[in-house]
């Protein structure tokens, strides 16, 4: 095979791997005589519990103590055929396994706020605690930006791959307040290795280091506004690969909350929420979507989304499927008019 | 003609489960599913266990090998459907290494060398490395990943060309050698 220059630079690259030899006739004769898979699982120490399950919990947990019940506007992803499907919810009770607050106080702890905080650009930082019961617990910030000025945050925005629609108009009164960056990460990022410190109650604090070629995986950002009373308006926008036609996404709201379908130019059929309790703290909530072709930019961002695709997709149907851009507006004092408008002018 | 004619025999007696096959199967085939494995994975130990896995796999399930087809594709069909399993144990288990072993963290492979494979997913790197390092034809490409020739193609393409690029920006010592000679053995598939 004749190599071209990339060629010949990748195989430079191989030839620094080098896999030393072992004895493996001997341990798969040895193995398969025991018929049982040497899983590696065996030399580790395995610390598995999901963190979103704890998110979840408290998330669920949080809703049920201020709601009797719910309810979630489902908005189907489908350009012609857009609509609000209502559907209530009457949360059951969560019962919660007995260790739940033995795991989760050394967790949310302020020393280990403090040290989540503290998060540099190109970090992931994670705590993980064991209960001594092999139980376990654990909790981490993604990798961000938390840009000083506006000025700083658009200057990040502008080096991702992709074109992030940002605001045009944003009411008079109202100033930059925050805002965060997200990069779009997989499972590739998980297996970094990570500096490791345990304390000595059993805390175990983990910082990633994230190479720099991530700095164009921008996958999401969110923006608020303040104004003199404090009001404010946020703006997430994020993106999600693989998003099919048979998908709907779903936003919860409480059960006085209303819903309505509102034609905003560039998007189409919108869904804007509207809830006079502000029990989710909005007054308006304004969702937006957009199907964006899958992201096929020849950039190392397009193989992370593509893995993704073939995650949710069999081989067969992951190439038809569509990217999407979100976006929700919220605000707890706007005018319907001004939210609207807000949407009209993102680009 | 004599080589030839020994493997046919080893793929024949493989099929009708002899131990010595699979032997003589290790023999051939064990080091470079291990190369193959430990640069889908990136992690050398990992790499042992798919490769073992990989053996136990196809002699237990020998019944169902065509011992007119390669026996080498149908190894690496389940080397990599095995490396794509371990990958995905990863996504669910997120912290497996709180305190690695100096055993583990000895991966045999340079940290930025991992950090540029690893931006690839498995199956472009199960691909770049095939074809690159084993100069395998996208006909075996397809029969080992059981996909169209013209979609590995594709995609094989855009991940060289993305591999590339990250080595160019991000680690020139590799782009600045691509053109020196080594010493090094061809690590070529028998």
């Amino acid at each position: 095979m004749k190599n071209n220059k990339e060629e010949k630079r990748i195989i430079e690259m191989y030839k620094s791997v080098k896999t030393p030899e072992y004895k493996m006739k001997q341990a798969v004769l040895s193995n398969l005589n025991k018929q049982i898979a040497p899983l590696r699982a065996n030399r580790k120490i395995l610390l598995a519990t999901v963190l979103g399950i704890i998110l979840l919990l408290a998330g669920t947990v949080g809703a049920a103590a201020i709601l009797e019940n719910f309810k979630i506007f489902n908005f189907p992803f489908q350009n012609d055929q857009r609509g609000i499907i209502e559907q209530e919810v009457v949360p059951e009770p969560t019962i919660l396994p007995e260790n739940v607050a033995i795991i989760k106080s050394p967790i949310e702890s302020e020393e280990i706020r403090q040290f989540l905080d503290s998060i540099q650009p190109y970090e992931i930082r994670a705590v993980y605690y064991m209960d001594g019961n092999g139980g376990g617990s654990g909790t981490m910030d993604i990798y961000h930006f938390k840009p000083q000025s506006y000025t700083e945050f658009v200057d990040i925005m502008s080096q991702g791959t992709i074109s992030f629609p940002m605001p045009q108009y944003i009411p008079d009164g109202y100033d930059y307040d925050s805002a965060v960056i997200y990069l779009y990460l997989n499972e590739s990022t998980l297996a970094l290795e990570p500096d490791i410190t345990v304390d000595e109650s059993g805390v175990t604090r983990l910082v990633y280091q994230l190479p720099e070629v991530y700095k164009k995986h921008i996958g999401s950002y969110s923006l608020s506004y303040k104004n003199s009373d404090e009001n404010y308006i946020k703006i997430s926008a994020y993106i999600q690969p693989a998003f099919s036609e048979d998908i709907s996404a779903g936003f919860g709201a409480s059960a006085s909350a209303t819903a309505e379908k509102v034609k905003i130019k560039q998007f189409g059929d919108t869904m804007l929420i509207y809830d006079k309790e502000k029990v989710f703290k909005y007054l308006y909530k304004l969702v937006l979507y957009n199907e964006i072709e899958p992201i096929e930019t020849a950039d190392l961002l397009s193989m992370v989304m593509e893995m993704e695709r073939e995650d949710e997709f069999s081989d067969e149907t992951y190439i038809e499927t569509m990217d999407a851009m979100l976006i929700a507006i919220d605000a707890d004092n706007i005018s319907r008019k001004d939210i609207i408008k807000i949407g009209e002018n993102l680009n | 003609m004599k080589r030839i004619q020994k493997m046919e025999n080893t793929q024949i007696e493989f099929a009708e489960g002899k131990e010595k096959a699979l032997e003589l199967a290790i023999d051939k085939y064990g080091q470079a599913i291990l190369r193959y494995c430990h640069n889908i994975l990136c992690d050398y130990y990992e790499a042992q266990d798919a490769t073992q896995i990989t053996f136990i796999k196809a002699y237990n399930k020998r019944a169902t090998y065509d011992f007119q087809k390669q026996l080498a594709s149908w190894l690496y069909k389940i080397a990599y459907n095995t490396c794509i399993d371990i990958i995905r144990k990863r996504k669910r288990v997120k912290f497996t290494e709180i305190i690695p072993s100096q055993q583990e963290k000895d991966n045999y492979m340079p940290e930025n060398i991992k950090n540029a494979l690893m931006t690839l997913n498995g199956l472009d790197r199960a691909l770049v490395y095939g074809r690159v390092m084993e100069e395998k034809s996208y006909a075996e490409l397809a029969t080992i990943h059981g996909k169209s020739e013209a979609a590995l193609r594709k995609r094989y393409e855009r991940a060289k060309k993305c591999l590339a690029a990250i080595l160019e920006d991000d680690y020139p010592s590799y782009a600045g050698s691509a053109s020196k000679s080594t010493n090094d053995k061809s690590e070529e598939l028998i």
